[in-house]
């Protein structure tokens, strides 16, 4: 039985294919179209699920789509009844595509892929929170989304048991946490729905002291957050509701000026204001993680929606809110929904039992070592081929024990928005200048933003100090941690002003390759650990071919390319050179 | 030839494109002022509140749901 999962037309648009239950492929539609966060109509990611079970659209049984579009379209018909005639220029910009597509999906399915069988609407938080669950390690487990908005809801709570789940409590539009913390990105000068892990980059370097930091108390008075956790926004502070713009003017005034604009330096102020909205952000999770503990009464929790991607804030729940296990999946956002709604259907809609975990985010497309070959020849590309994975695993660890960036292309992409060793880029968190030679020649982007360690999770408590045992989120990149004070000096390119680190943790028999090549590492430099980010300039979504992986590569500071089981290098191929600066923008 | 037929087509489509702008405008004008203006002048007529501005403070602000398990043609419905 194959079930299709679909999320798509707001942000971060992908599939997801289930066999008989189990997930064969999933990905998002912006690693083939190429645009950022895109939110088209998925065909790319469906043929690309399609094809990599070698079936047609007419073998797919059902097709689960991640919101009810109609309840979707009456709060934005409500938001302009409210805010009338303040709504008009979002009317006019908003309603073409809500007609033309966004509430016509059953004939976007036949228009698009010839589909003409079952279709399921799955409410926009139920999804979450059966992407949350169904696909976690638990057999029960308190459940808490939180995101901008979904139809009505921004923040749910609920249990799953099994293969039953029930959200209880709810936040409604236009009160949202991640909208808070969306307009806080705006008033900063970042992208909304792009920007929002620079804010909390950002938010390091500004003062995090709920006594000392003025911009915390004065933003205070812009929420009310009850002792449960719930909350209520004063929306006289907020524009979203009625307008494209997100803070409103009595919002500047609150925090002492306009909107910054991108190319405007980051002074004091802008750090402070960014620490304040992570610590106001971490206060309501935490607050309400808490009540659901009491109120679930579960030691596990599972989390969703684009809030549950704030790692800051992730490592600090164990901790601070009596749950023993937390489980986050890799795509934690919308694009995750398509898994949550096609897993929805088929264990409590068709009522099959639960038969899958999600224990790795390698279920994108791979390209064989043959296909790699071709692709090299065919270009013309001079590379050398290694035999035995060993050597090309210690010929990789003294690249980068020399403090050579290696891009690193191998096995099946991620899924969701961190490169986790299938589609990275790497280096030595040894090295002082590292930080900034990434940030300025090969992500081009800005100077403040720290970088990931990678170590193998045997040896994370060794170098964090982070909850024992360490969580499994850590494998998706998912959790920060403070970094033990003796190897801060140690590995400068991976630790952040604050002394923290998001860690990714990596298991042998999730990626054997990526693990052996750390451990070399660890034999070169002694410390087992990477520097690993994702393999992308600033702007544009990770590579997912080779072709996207070499020409990446050309346009950057990347030094070599660890392609299945080929190394290239830039300076034996001058001729393909090129400067990806100037195509480095949000 | 092939220059202007390659023209004559990217023209049209710029024109056609433009004239379905305008038309959209011009409907969705007139949808906004007579469609969402009317219903808003009802409301405000017949003092429906639509907007929650109550300055209440409640112990509270989670509200009950029972989201989960329906029978299973709700889930057909896009509502």
């Amino acid at each position: 039985m194959f079930i299709l999962g679909i999320s798509c037309h707001y942000h971060d648009a992908a599939a997801t294919l289930l066999k008989d239950g189990k997930v064969v492929f999933a990905a998002e539609e912006e690693r083939f179209t190429r645009l950022k966060h895109d939110s088209t109509f998925p065909i790319h990611a469906i043929k690309a699920c399609l094809a990599e079970s070698g079936i047609s659209i007419d073998q797919i049984d059902s097709i689960a789509f991640y919101e009810k579009p109609f309840l979707k379209f009456e709060r934005i018909i409500r938001q302009h009844l409210d805010f009338f005639p303040h709504t008009f220029k979002t009317f006019q910009m908003a309603l073409p595509s809500w007609l033309s597509e966004k509430v016509r999906v059953r004939q976007v399915l036949r228009k698009k892929l010839g589909y003409r069988g079952d279709v399921f609407f799955i409410n926009h938080h139920l999804s979450h929170a059966a992407a949350a669950f169904l696909p976690s390690p638990f057999e029960e487990a308190a459940i808490l989304t939180v995101d901008g908005v979904g139809e009505w809801t921004t923040t749910s709570i609920g249990r799953g048991r099994g293969t039953a789940l029930e959200l209880n409590k709810e936040i409604r539009f236009p009160h949202s946490l991640g909208l808070l913390y969306s307009t806080l990105t705006a008033y900063l000068g970042f992208s909304v729905n792009n920007s929002e892990y620079k804010v909390m980059g950002l938010s390091a370097y500004g003062l995090m002291d709920r006594e000392k930091n003025a911009w915390y108390q004065k933003l205070r008075s812009v929420i009310d957050i009850k002792a449960d956790g719930s909350y209520k926004l004063d929306m006289d502070y907020f524009a979203y509701q009625f307008s494209d713009r997100m803070p409103s003017k009595k919002l500047c005034a609150l925090l002492g000026g306009p909107i910054r604009i991108e190319s405007d330096p980051l002074d004091n102020r802008h750090r402070d204001i960014a620490a304040a909205v992570q610590m106001l952000t971490e206060d309501v999770v935490l607050a309400m993680l808490r009540f659901a503990h009491r109120e679930i009464g579960s030691d596990n929790v599972v989390l969703a929606g684009g809030v549950a991607l704030n790692s800051v804030c992730n490592g600090k729940i164990l901790a601070a809110t009596g749950f023993k296990n937390i489980w986050i999946q890799p795509n934690a956002g919308d694009g995750g929904s398509s898994m949550g709604a096609a897993l929805f259907v088929h264990n409590v809609i068709l009522g099959h039992p639960r038969n899958y975990v999600l224990e790795n985010a390698y279920l994108g497309p791979a390209y064989s070592s043959d296909e790699v070959e071709k692709f090299l020849v065919r270009s013309g590309i001079k590379y050398s081929k290694f035999a035995a994975s060993e050597d090309l695993v210690s010929k990789t660890a003294s690249l980068i024990e020399a403090d050579q960036i290696v891009g690193w292309f191998q096995g099946r992409m991620e899924w969701g928005p961190r490169a986790l060793g299938a589609r990275s880029i790497l280096s030595n968190p040894c090295s002082p200048a590292m930080q900034s030679i990434l940030n300025e020649k090969v992500k081009h982007r800005e100077a403040f933003r720290p970088f990931a360690p990678a170590v193998c999770a045997e040896d994370a408590e060794e170098y964090f100090v982070c909850d024992s045992p360490v969580p499994v989120p850590t494998d998706f990149m998912l959790m920060v941690y403070p970094i033990r004070e003796k190897y801060r000096t140690r590995i400068p390119a991976v630790t952040h002003i604050d002394g923290s680190g998001r860690l990714q943790t990596v298991r042998r028999d999730q990626n054997q390759r990526y693990y052996d090549l750390i451990k070399a590492v660890g034999k070169l430099t002694g410390v087992p650990m990477v520097v690993n980010t994702s393999f992308n300039i600033r702007g544009e979504p990770i590579v997912c071919t080779p072709a996207q992986a070499y020409r990446c590569m050309m346009g950057t500071g990347i030094d070599c390319l660890v392609m299945e089981n080929f190394l290239i290098q830039r300076t034996d191929n001058p001729n393909d050179i090129w400067d990806s600066e100037s195509l480095a923008h949000d | 030839m092939r220059n202007f037929i390659i023209g004559l087509k990217a023209g049209a489509s710029n024109f056609f494109a433009g004239i379905a702008a305008f038309n959209n405008f011009l409907l969705l004008t007139l949808a906004y002022f007579f469609g969402i203006g009317l219903s808003k002048l009802c409301h405000f007529i017949y003092g429906v509140i639509t907007r929650n501005r109550t300055a209440n403070k409640p112990e509270t602000y989670w509200s009950e749901i029972h989201l989960g398990a329906e029978p299973s043609d709700s889930y057909y419905r896009p509502f």
